[in-house]
């Protein structure tokens, strides 16, 4: 038998054959960029070379027929090459002007929704869901081509105030990460526990160790040594599930979504600022989730009414007051909006700043 | 042909509307992979039930310890065999495309062809961290297709408590923003690291983001334990004739409102000739003025980058964003870039060495202090390290004639 073949362990590789030319020849030379054209990007290097970039909606998870349509589309309209946004959009780029409208006309005809530049809604950007995640509360493929559905206009067009990032998470660990609007899973029961596996399945101790509010201990159930949740305690955050696949915290009924407004990773104008949860208790309602969509339209519109422009949604909230945010949206205040968690008093308003 | 379809009511419903549908993707690959039919089978049950039918497992290749994540059914029937047995086996490949996320259309065609040949077909372009994902494998066709991806050029992603793949925005690709070569310093910290990578040894993951500004395009601030963020520290540079053009055009109003009153401290004013005055030394560089004004306004030019450390979500004491560790540096030449690996690598290391199980880097700076953090990497402190000073006073202080005399040593 010969030797197995070991791997060539090249890591991340040279990125200069996969870049369109006018990008490698201007490579870190650029000078300005603009919008001529919803969808659409136009920059222009120091030396005077231009591109056009057409960017446009894709499922994220794609099969090879999809795979190979956009490379026929970067061959017949975009020059043969394509790159991919962090948040799953195409881009496809061209050094002539005349070859745009060709490539935006492919691109729709194909199915990719052009769009997503400016002040749009951008791509949802999400995680894998029923289809591939091994502790997942809802799909996330679904949800987001449901929601992608019901927001495609306010992805194609520049109408909004800024960008809104959108993202969608399947547990409370939020693969999908901080957005002006998250969606995410939020459990409302303690796990149930399968004390026949867990001796079997899970290193208690590691277990015990995972829980944020120390409500899990070691327990004998039934003659079994097991572990046992403080039910008090426990705030059904789930962290306990993923290495104990027997504490299963996943509830068709009772794992709701969560909607939090606010995320921002930049540091343009305002600092980088976390989501904050505005509301709860939406039903994990698939294939289409109704609820949480009528949530998120309800929130983008108050924003795309009463937001300046360049203000980002957490931005808005921000200069508002969470008072008029919640009046603006419609929403409803509860207790459950206080933060109580460590540092949550910097949450509350230490203050004599009100707005009337 | 392949096996009959089941049917997917509930999956069936993704398929209308204007936004491009995975399911029809999936259908699609059904027509001709047993897979694919029972991936269907498998997925419209989770729609149906809303619970999830997958358990992790050990499957990876020869030399790796990590880039393959292993999920296999859990719907069995009631002899237990799988329901869905051709799905059985469901695993993902993860693979570290070239930064910045550029493909040649072969390139993307080479991939569906090795895809198509041992697996389902399914690809995610891409993962939060950035990996192409190869999505539905069976055990014994991992080996056989990461050797071809492999040959072809294309290695293993992270997976585990190790180096995961990092991203980098479009940066000096296309971007005139972009202060540092954000792909040279993706894939040289990547590769230098590459078997915390490949052997997962560390006590959770390490993520690397790169960014070539504050706008952070990458996400980096909150999502990687390393956040490598643009910046520059002359001026700012300032076309006054384009600004003239851009008053013109917009209106003073429109300047007035959406540029000079919202730098976040107030480091900017219009002139009564519509000029722009910068007070470059209040500038943080935020980027919002540079935005709006994308022809008129830029960055300096002697530019470098910062290091954020100890981004992440919740679990388990609450999120975090990355604090600034080092303001400024420059790796505009192969010794900066070294010296970025140099202190990555010493960041590494103490993370490993000191690090608690399954505890990000963020929370061991929570648990331990910057203050100690920072001596166990050697780098020296700076106020631009806070944002304000302890507002408390439960600290011993019986040192603190020696620190005033290390700051004056570093002053001088």
């Amino acid at each position: 038998m010969s030797a197995p073949r070991m791997p060539d362990e090249t890591g991340v590789p040279d990125w200069e054959p996969y870049l369109h030319p006018v990008l490698k020849n201007n490579y870190g030379e650029w000078a300005y960029h603009e919008r001529p054209q919803n969808g659409v990007l136009l920059h222009v290097a120091k030396s005077g070379d231009k591109i056009w970039t057409v960017k446009a909606g894709s499922c994220r998870q794609m099969d090879v027929h999809t795979v190979r349509n956009i490379a026929k589309i970067a061959d017949d309209y975009a020059d043969g090459f394509i790159r991919f946004t962090m948040r799953s959009a195409l881009e496809f780029m061209v050094a002539d002007e005349s070859k745009v409208a060709p490539l935006i006309k492919a691109c729709e005809e194909a199915g990719f929704p052009v769009g997503g530049t400016g002040p749009s809604v951008r791509m949802l950007s999400h995680t894998q869901g029923w289809l591939h995640c091994d502790i997942p509360g809802t799909d996330a493929s679904g949800a987001v081509k449901a929601l992608m559905d019901e927001l495609i206009d306010e992805f194609r067009n520049q109408e909004m105030p800024n960008h809104v990032h959108i993202t969608t998470s399947c547990c409370q660990i939020n693969c999908g990460g901080q957005g002006d609007i998250a969606i995410n899973i939020q459990h409302t029961k303690p796990p149930k526990i399968n004390h026949d596996l867990v001796a079997n399945v899970c290193e208690r101790p590691s277990v015990v160790a995972r829980c944020p509010v120390a409500a899990i201990r070691p327990a004998m159930v039934n003659g079994k040594p097991s572990l046992e949740i403080d039910e008090k305690k426990c705030v059904a955050c789930g962290a306990c599930f993923p290495p104990c696949p027997p504490m299963q915290i996943n509830d068709p009924e009772h794992s709701k979504f969560a909607v939090w407004v606010g995320g921002k990773h930049s540091s343009t104008r305002s600092k980088p600022s976390f989501h904050k949860l505005v509301a709860a208790g939406l039903p994990n309602n698939a294939p289409r989730w109704p609820e949480v969509g009528a949530v998120v339209k309800q929130i983008l519109q108050a924003y795309k009414e009463d937001a300046k422009d360049w203000e980002r949604m957490g931005e808005w909230a921000e200069r508002l007051g969470w008072p008029q945010f919640f009046e603006k949206t419609g929403l409803p205040f509860t207790k459950y909006h206080i933060d109580n968690w460590r540092g949550g008093r910097a949450n509350l308003n230490a203050s004599a700043h009100i707005r009337f | 042909m392949a096996k009959q379809m089941h049917a997917t009511p509930l999956l069936d419903q993704l398929e209308t509307g204007p936004w491009p549908s995975f399911v029809t993707g999936i259908k699609r690959l059904a027509q001709d992979n047993d897979m694919m039919v029972d991936l269907l089978g498998q997925l419209e049950t989770s729609y149906r039930t809303r619970k999830g039918y997958w358990k992790g497992g050990t499957v990876g290749v020869v030399g790796y310890g990590g880039g393959v994540i292993p999920r296999f059914t859990e719907l069995m029937d009631a002899n237990k065999k799988p329901l869905f047995p051709a799905a059985a086996e469901f695993h993902t490949l993860r693979i570290q495309p070239a930064p910045g996320f550029h493909y040649t259309s072969d390139l993307l065609r080479q991939f569906c062809d090795v895809w198509e040949k041992y697996g389902s077909g399914l690809l995610c372009m891409h993962g939060q961290s950035g990996d192409l994902m190869l999505q539905g494998c069976s055990t014994k066709n991992v080996q056989p297709c990461f050797d071809e991806i492999n040959e072809m050029g294309f290695d293993m992603g992270g997976a585990g408590p190790a180096l995961r793949t990092a991203s980098s925005c479009v940066g000096h690709a296309r971007c005139e923003h972009s202060c540092y070569d954000e792909y040279a310093a993706h894939r040289q910290m990547i590769n230098a690291f590459l078997d915390d990578m490949h052997r997962p040894a560390l006590p959770y993951k390490w993520k690397f983001k790169f960014s070539g500004c504050a706008n952070d395009c990458s996400n980096a601030t909150q999502r990687a334990d390393e956040a490598v963020i643009g910046t520059w520290r002359d001026d700012m540079k300032v076309d006054q004739a384009e600004v003239k053009a851009y008053v013109a055009q917009k209106g003073r109003k429109y300047i007035i409102d959406n540029v000079i009153t919202r730098c976040p401290t107030n480091a900017l004013a219009l002139n009564d000739d519509d000029t722009l005055d910068v007070d470059n030394k209040n500038c943080v560089r935020c980027m919002h003025c540079i935005n709006v004004m994308t022809k008129a306004l830029s960055p300096g030019d002697d530019k470098g980058i910062m290091i954020l450390v100890g981004g992440k979500r919740t679990l388990k004491i609450g999120d975090t964003f990355g604090t600034v560790i080092v303001p400024f540096m420059k790796v505009d030449t192969q010794e900066g870039m070294d010296e970025l690996e140099e202190i990555s690598g010493r960041m590494i290391d103490f993370f490993a060495e000191n690090a608690l199980e399954h505890e990000r880097c963020g929370e061991m700076i929570d648990r331990i202090g910057l203050a100690n953090y920072l001596e166990g990497i050697e780098i020296e402190i700076d106020p631009n390290q806070i944002s304000q000073p302890r507002t408390n006073p439960y600290i011993r202080m019986d040192g603190w004639d020696e620190e005033v005399a290390k700051w004056e040593e570093r002053k001088a």
